[in-house]
């Protein structure tokens, strides 16, 4: 077990102070306090309309809360609901794009190492117009395979249109990125199977 | 290289790749410039020294018209998938990340309209195109400027080709102006092609911010 996952680090990656945000006049969530310290995994919980997305999107800098203030220690990797993918570009291409967007560029054997465990490697030249939902998500969470990936990743609905052995792999990366002393952030109505403790952050009504 | 490079060369790229697989996007208003110019023997009669006259000032008209079909979704689909939200995330100046995209967009829709308008200007027995090109070289750009800001400000709204229109033909009087006396020659047009580019010069240095203003709010 490392330094990460035994103690945490008095650094956190993510501090949130008295947060609240609204959607127009309809208040989604306030005071949320929380500080996230890297080897930490927060799973973000509440029911549809309960502000998941809209935290995460503060959290990333998207939008600004309604009320308190965020600080964000480290860069940070946001896959969000909708992440960015063209239906012109192929698998690879997309992938090796939104890295280089990121200021992260893979090269093309990085790029398809990363494909691989989630399955997409004999689909490396598709375009993503012919891809399956599951396999658009599948695309943009190969992300998180590539070599250089920043310490912060927020999640939103990563299990979406994902079967139960590509959630599993998932909580696998994830629970390695928090070993090594990296921080997730993550939305969804399931739980994921992970190995290691996970905090958990209720929004809405209990 | 830095990140910021690196983030600006992958968006240029994934952009221009993006138009370049879609042909329907600037093939359309190239077909319509020349579907509109072949009007013109039609509807204004075949006398060619008429013809000669009018052509300059109406090829300025077919392309600003033109530059207005493909606005309504040059950030829709950016703002349907998520992209604009890896933009706003990218170690890049979010004007920045505007300015390229409006760059490729004029890549593939202005600068194709400057090649082909002096062809149509030579067929309707223009002596000298070079004026033509020169301020279309200069006018589309600011075009691609004010369509970006206007693209931006109706991203949310229904009916927002219409709207668009509304909004951006008053904007664009000055560069038609301009636009068109640069091309017609004479005596002014070296001042109208000065100040075309002066009007250039004020949309490159605020259109970009005010774009990118706009869409964090359409974002927020």
């Amino acid at each position: 077990m490392s330094l990460a996952s035994a103690l945490p680090s008095t650094t956190p990656s993510l501090i949130l102070q008295r947060v609240g945000q609204s959607r127009g006049e309809r208040l989604l969530f306030e005071d949320v306090d929380l500080a996230l310290h890297p080897g930490q995994l927060l799973w973000v919980e509440g029911a549809n309309g309960s502000g998941k997305t809209s935290l995460l999107r503060v959290i990333c800098g998207l939008s600004a809360p309604r009320a308190g203030r965020v600080h964000v220690a480290q860069s940070l990797l946001y896959v969000g609901h909708k992440p960015g993918l063209k239906d012109q570009l192929s698998v690879i291409e997309q992938l090796r794009s939104s890295a280089a967007l990121a200021g992260r560029p893979c090269t093309e054997s990085e790029a398809l190492a990363a494909l691989a465990p989630v399955g997409l490697d004999d689909a490396a030249g598709l375009r993503l117009a012919q891809l399956s939902e599951g396999q658009r998500r599948r695309t943009a969470l190969a992300q998180l395979w590539l070599p250089q990936v920043p310490p912060l990743w927020v999640l939103d609905e990563p299990l979406a249109a994902l079967d139960a052995a590509m959630a599993e792999r998932l909580a696998q990366r994830l629970d390695r990125h928090a070993e090594e002393g990296g921080s997730v952030v993550f939305t969804s109505h399931q739980a994921l199977p992970l190995r290691r403790p996970v905090r958990s952050l209720r929004l809405g009504k209990h | 290289m830095g990140a910021a490079y690196q983030a600006a060369a992958a968006l240029a790229r994934r952009e221009g790749l993006g138009v370049l697989r879609q042909p329907a996007e600037w093939l359309t208003p190239l077909a319509f410039v020349v579907g509109v110019a072949l009007m013109f023997p039609l509807g204004l009669g075949p006398e060619p020294a008429r013809l000669r006259e009018l052509a300059p000032g109406l090829l300025w008209i077919a392309a600003l018209l033109a530059s207005l079909l493909s606005l309504p979704r040059l950030f829709a689909p950016d703002l349907a998938d998520g992209s604009l939200e890896q933009w706003w995330l990218a170690p890049l100046p979010r004007p920045l990340a505007v300015a390229l995209k409006l760059a490729v967009h004029w890549g593939f829709s202005g600068l194709p309209l400057v090649l082909l308008a002096p062809v149509l200007a030579l067929a309707f027995g223009v002596d000298d195109p070079l004026p033509l090109a020169l301020s279309l070289l200069l006018g589309t750009p600011a075009l691609a400027l004010l369509g970006g800001l206007g693209a931006a400000l109706v991203l949310h709204a229904r009916a927002g080709a219409g709207l668009l229109a509304l909004l951006l033909l008053p904007l664009e009087v000055p560069v038609l102006v301009f636009g068109t006396a640069a091309a017609n020659g004479g005596p002014n047009a070296d001042s109208a092609l000065l100040l075309l580019g002066a009007w250039l010069a004020v949309l490159l240095a605020l259109a970009p911010w005010a774009t990118s203003a706009t869409l964090s709010l359409m974002l927020d």
